[in-house]
């Protein structure tokens, strides 16, 4: 990492904050439905209007390319776990049911219900955020708990403590399950721990994160994603369960069961190094070297695009 | 008499592998004792070494339902709690014990009935001639009382009694399981809840046990699976890789994960934390991807352990599982026979 680096995405983050932030000087009410830009729609009607995810669309929906890692600020532990992946994964019995950790989930499809639980004084003692796709809800505790012992199990949500700065509201979230940071295969580590920023500014909640993986990733990586103030409520049963995602809101739980009639046992789909076939698939398309696709923390900044040019 | 060595009045040794019963039991493990001195030696490989203890207070953790586990005890220790008394899995390093029974005290005053070992591992048995010599088994400073039934795979009687180069037993009479198995699976009721013992061959070794407590929902693994290390695999004492790989597969048919792939049946790993079965599952595809990748290298492109290491044929984990005990080159190095092809056989000889 050189020395302006950090400054650099010091700057970002908070440029960022500045702009979402408002004129907001005391706690905001977070509590409430958030739906996606488009109002009405959700995940389970996109095949009538695909509008509702204006925001980085194509990502969020059907999920980014194989070995798309550009902006990704892999090291390469983490770009060779990623270059494992094969999406065939995704139809092993112990891999169907597994939901989008925090590291991940706000960027996945989702509407969110916000809820508080006051204590006798009204004061909050956590939120919970719910409706994130496969729902790893997460309870954002605001009562001054410290974070488990490092012992303790690991969640897909992870155990997250908050405060507000001004009209934000800051967690950190730590004891996440490994899992992704792109649904490609872009891993992230059960050592992650991931810092977000809810800011409400008028009708849109605007959620910021940034994941720390010291295993996998040599700077941090910062995502965010608007949602809009939905008071008739959200389709959250939409990101329950598979049969839901079709759109059919019955009850179902989601267990380990077989997708495919002739996989053998325990078979776990992987690409072995120098196997994957899909290196350079997308780099071709956009006109970019392979490397580019590979990620690395230069590929996060506009001067990498210099570099690709000369 | 040694520090390990107590006054409680011990069964002989081969009475207390067989419970006191067993006379063909006893003669079957002679002739395994015998047969196992005629084996030639074998290259020396790296073992996994022993992984550092914090000082202070050990950890003690709620699992679910009348399981705990004992954190920080050179090994986590699990203990199945109840009116009848424990149930310890593992008893810890040696020099510990006096701060596992401090932490057991923490959760009940009833006795120690039974302690399972999970393998031979010195994590594993190191506190038995300690806590096993417990009269009564009681945490509560009795003088008389019931023996503790030391429950484990043959296999880890059979090494327990071994003679070192001073020509002594490896650990003292009052370490060694005091009640062999010999079957696939053994099982016992205590507490009122179902409890399996299930031998998984040549995995850690050649004596390792899951046990899985049915009620509670609990698994423990023993040296099968860690969250801190590569698969363990000590090729000294009978272990394999490919033996690891397959217990963690019967782990995973053995638990069972609550809605969306959380919780369900919890895990009491060999080191680090509580895990359920998507940690488990993390697990297994490491060590399945790892070995094909060995697989590839050793077998097929035939390099030397040289090369391979050169490969880094871990990369993707290095840093999450690599340890001083335990680095990536110790296990490359005690894997890489189990890959290796055959060597060619000399012409004419058939």
């Amino acid at each position: 990492m050189s020395a302006r680096q950090p400054v650099t995405l010091s700057c970002l983050v908070a440029l960022l904050l500045a702009a979402t932030a408002g004129t907001a000087a005391a706690q905001a009410d977070i509590v409430g439905y958030w739906g996606q830009p488009g109002q009405g729609v959700s995940f389970a009607q996109r095949g009538r209007n695909n509008t509702n995810y204006n925001e980085d669309a194509h990502e969020r929906q059907e999920g980014p390319l194989l070995v798309d890692y550009l902006g990704v600020p892999l090291n390469e532990e983490g770009r060779s776990r990623a270059l494992t992946y094969d999406s065939a994964l995704l139809g092993v019995p112990e891999h169907v049911c597994m939901r989008h950790p925090s590291t991940y989930s706000f960027w996945g499809p989702a509407q969110l219900r916000i809820a508080a639980e006051l204590d006798a004084n009204l004061d909050v003692v956590h939120y919970t955020v719910g409706g994130t796709f496969r729902r790893a809800d997460r309870t954002i505790w605001m009562d001054g708990r410290p974070h488990p012992s490092a012992y303790a199990p690991h969640t897909w949500a992870g155990f997250t403590t908050g405060r507000w700065e001004g009209g934000t509201l800051i967690t950190t979230t730590t004891h996440i399950k490994w899992g992704w940071i792109r649904r490609n295969g872009v891993p992230s580590s059960d050592q992650a721990t991931v810092t977000t920023y809810y800011t409400r500014n008028g009708d849109i909640l605007t959620i910021t994160w940034i994941v720390y993986d010291p295993l996998y990733l040599t700077e941090p990586y910062i995502k965010s994603a608007d949602f809009i103030a939905n008071p008739g409520g959200v389709n959250v049963a939409a990101f329950d369960v598979e049969p839901a995602d079709q759109g059919n809101n019955f009850f179902a739980l989601c267990f380990p069961r077989e997708e495919i009639a002739t996989q053998e046992r325990h078979v776990v789909p992987h690409y072995l190094p120098g196997e994957n076939p899909f290196v350079g698939e997308h780099a071709g398309a956009l006109g970019v070297p392979a490397e580019a696709t590979l990620g690395g923390a230069e590929t996060m900044y506009p001067e990498y695009k210099d570099r690709l040019t000369r | 008499m040694t520090p390990f060595q107590n006054a409680r009045t011990s069964p002989t040794p081969l009475a207390r592998l067989t419970g006191g019963a067993g006379t063909m039991a006893a003669i079957l493990l002679a002739t395994a004792i015998g047969l196992a001195a005629q084996a030639p030696a074998q290259t020396p490989r790296p073992v996994p070494g022993d992984p550092p203890i914090p000082a202070g207070e050990l950890e003690v953790l709620k699992v679910q339902g009348n399981v705990w586990m004992i954190a920080g005890a050179g090994g986590n220790i699990a203990a199945q709690v109840g009116e009848q008394g424990v149930v310890l899995v593992d008893t810890g390093a040696a020099g510990v014990s006096d701060r596992v029974l401090a932490a057991l005290r923490t959760i009940t005053d009833r006795p120690i009935r039974y302690i399972i070992n999970t393998s031979v591992a010195p994590q594993r048995v190191g506190g038995n001639a300690v806590i096993a010599a417990l009269p009564g088994g009681s945490l509560a400073g009795a003088e008389r009382g019931a023996i503790i039934s030391v429950i484990a795979q043959e296999n880890v009687y059979a090494k327990m009694s071994r003679t070192g180069p001073d020509g002594q037993p490896l650990y003292p009479v009052a370490a060694w399981p005091s009640d062999g198995y010999y079957a696939p699976q053994r099982g016992l009721i205590f507490n009122g809840e179902a409890i399996d013992i299930i031998h998984v061959p040549g995995a850690f070794s050649d004596g390792d046990s899951l046990v899985y407590f049915r009620g509670s929902n609990v698994l423990v693994s023993g040296n099968v699976f860690t969250t801190t290390h590569f698969p363990l695999v000590n090729r000294s004492e009978g272990g394999t890789f490919a033996g690891s790989l397959e217990a963690l597969n019967r782990m995973l048919d053995i638990t069972v994960p609550d809605d969306l792939a959380e919780g369900g049946t919890y895990v009491v790993p060999g080191y680090g934390r509580i895990s359920d079965e998507a940690d488990l599952v993390e697990y297994r595809d490491m060590a399945t991807i790892v070995r094909d990748r060995l697989r590839k290298l050793v077998t097929t492109e035939r390099m030397t352990l040289a090369q391979v290491k050169e490969a880094h044929p871990l990369l993707g984990w290095e840093g999450r599982y690599g340890r001083p005990e335990w680095t990536v080159d110790m296990f490359i190095e005690a894997v890489f026979d189990e890959f290796a092809p055959a060597p060619a056989r000399p012409a004419g000889r058939r």
